[in-house]
């Protein structure tokens, strides 16, 4: 029987890089996901972002909903150069991201992310990304400085 | 190839129980995701959930954000266990159970424990919680065991037919 | 002063490269820095000029925050 949930490809960093990226991702499976744990940044509270085939046009938008604990907000921003996928503070955050239908070349993707912050907010964001191509590439990175730290795994989903 | 995606432990309750415990938990996984339906006998519209690793009472803490059908907020919690949601009770709608679902990265490593919950409390009826939380154990040491118990005062179980079923995934 | 790096899983294969940026990615980093850090400002400004707007309603109304929170729910 064919695996319907297959790790694709993992990395454990522990010292500054610019970005991580996902390359050569395979068209063969239905949908992605993507689970970041015990992310770190160079300077702490960054919102994180991704970006698909190393688009950097103003070609995302996202809507969120978070709780920071005292205030229940919702927010939206648009053609921007990534997803924001959401924030990070210095408690072990963690961040798992649904892409579905990414290797369809005729429609828009889209994300659902899911962003826990204990420090700081829980958080759910709607994404897009306003162009047709496959996904074959993703690359995470802060606002501004550098990832320090984290395990960056993306799965395969098969729907049949 | 390995299966990423297994069940580690299934278990339904069939004579009602104030607490459900998931003991000796393997660490040859990389993540947990903890998948439940509960609901309590209490004579109550509703009913909390708390969770504990380890049988630790210390270091917890989290963040939600909420919606209970009429509005929206957003709290934080710093106890002697993690909040797990609010869930269905004798007086909700009849043979509804709450579901939740906990994923839990990097369970048997040796940083802080984080813990990614979302849970509903749906019923025809006004009342029902929907929640989002981001919960921390702020421990170094591997889960190994995970127990579910309700934290409201008085004489209350989960009923029959609530479950909890443990999955391990692995990323390689 | 070493070159900043990024990290390059392929997942044809699983191999794992940190690689140093070319000056084009450099740029393109710098570039995001300073438009993250301008809507960040933007966001900050909003935010306190939000506050105020709404402190000085309350002391219009004569009300408390708790007692704005309470009609509003």
């Amino acid at each position: 029987m064919a695996s319907t949930y297959e790790p694709i490809a993992t990395t454990t960093i522990s010292s500054a890089v610019a970005n991580v990226s996902f390359s050569s991702i395979a068209s063969t499976y239905t949908d992605l996901y993507l689970v970041i744990a015990n992310l770190g940044t160079s300077s702490a509270g960054q919102d994180i972002f991704m970006r698909f085939n190393s688009d950097t046009g103003a070609n995302y938008s996202v809507t969120f909903i978070y709780g920071t604990g005292s205030s229940a907000l919702s927010s939206r921003t648009t053609n921007q150069s990534g997803v924001r996928l959401g924030y990070n503070d210095s408690y072990s955050p963690m961040f798992r991201v649904n892409i579905q239908n990414y290797s369809n070349a005729t429609t828009y993707k889209t994300i659902l992310s899911r962003d826990d912050a204990t420090g700081n907010v829980a958080e759910a964001t709607v994404g897009i990304w306003r162009s047709t191509p496959a996904i074959n590439t993703i690359t995470i990175l802060a606002g501004s400085g550098n990832l320090t730290a984290g395990t960056y795994t993306l799965y395969g989903i098969k729907a049949a | 190839m390995a299966t990423t995606f297994e069940l580690i432990s299934a278990f339904t309750v069939s004579t009602p129980a104030n607490s459900i415990t998931l003991s000796s938990i393997p660490n040859t996984y990389t993540d947990l995701v903890l998948l439940t339906s509960l609901r309590t006998d209490r004579a109550d519209t509703g009913d909390n959930v708390g969770l504990r690793f380890n049988s630790s009472t210390s270091g917890y803490s989290d963040k939600r954000v909420f919606g209970y059908g009429t509005g929206v907020a957003s709290d934080s919690g710093s106890s002697s266990f993690l909040r797990a949601g609010r869930i269905d009770a004798a007086n909700n709608t009849s043979n509804t159970f709450s579901n939740g679902c906990f994923y839990i990265p990097n369970y048997a490593g040796s940083t802080y424990k984080s813990v990614s919950f979302d849970s509903v409390q749906e019923q025809n009826g006004s009342g029902a919680y929907d929640e989002l939380q981001a919960g921390l154990w702020s421990n170094t040491g591997a889960i190994t065991s995970i127990q579910l118990y309700l934290v409201d005062a008085g004489f209350l179980n989960f009923v029959a037919n609530s479950t909890a079923y443990l999955y391990g995934v692995k990323n390689a | 002063m070493p070159k900043p790096t990024k990290v390059i899983i392929d997942c044809s294969t699983g191999e794992v490269q940190e690689i140093e940026l070319t000056a084009e990615e450099i740029q393109q980093r710098e570039d995001d820095r300073i438009a993250y850090e301008a809507a960040k400002a933007e966001e900050a400004t909003n935010a306190a000029l939000k506050a105020e707007q709404k402190a000085a309603l309350l002391e219009r109304l004569g009300i408390t925050e708790a007692e704005a929170e309470l009609l509003l729910a």
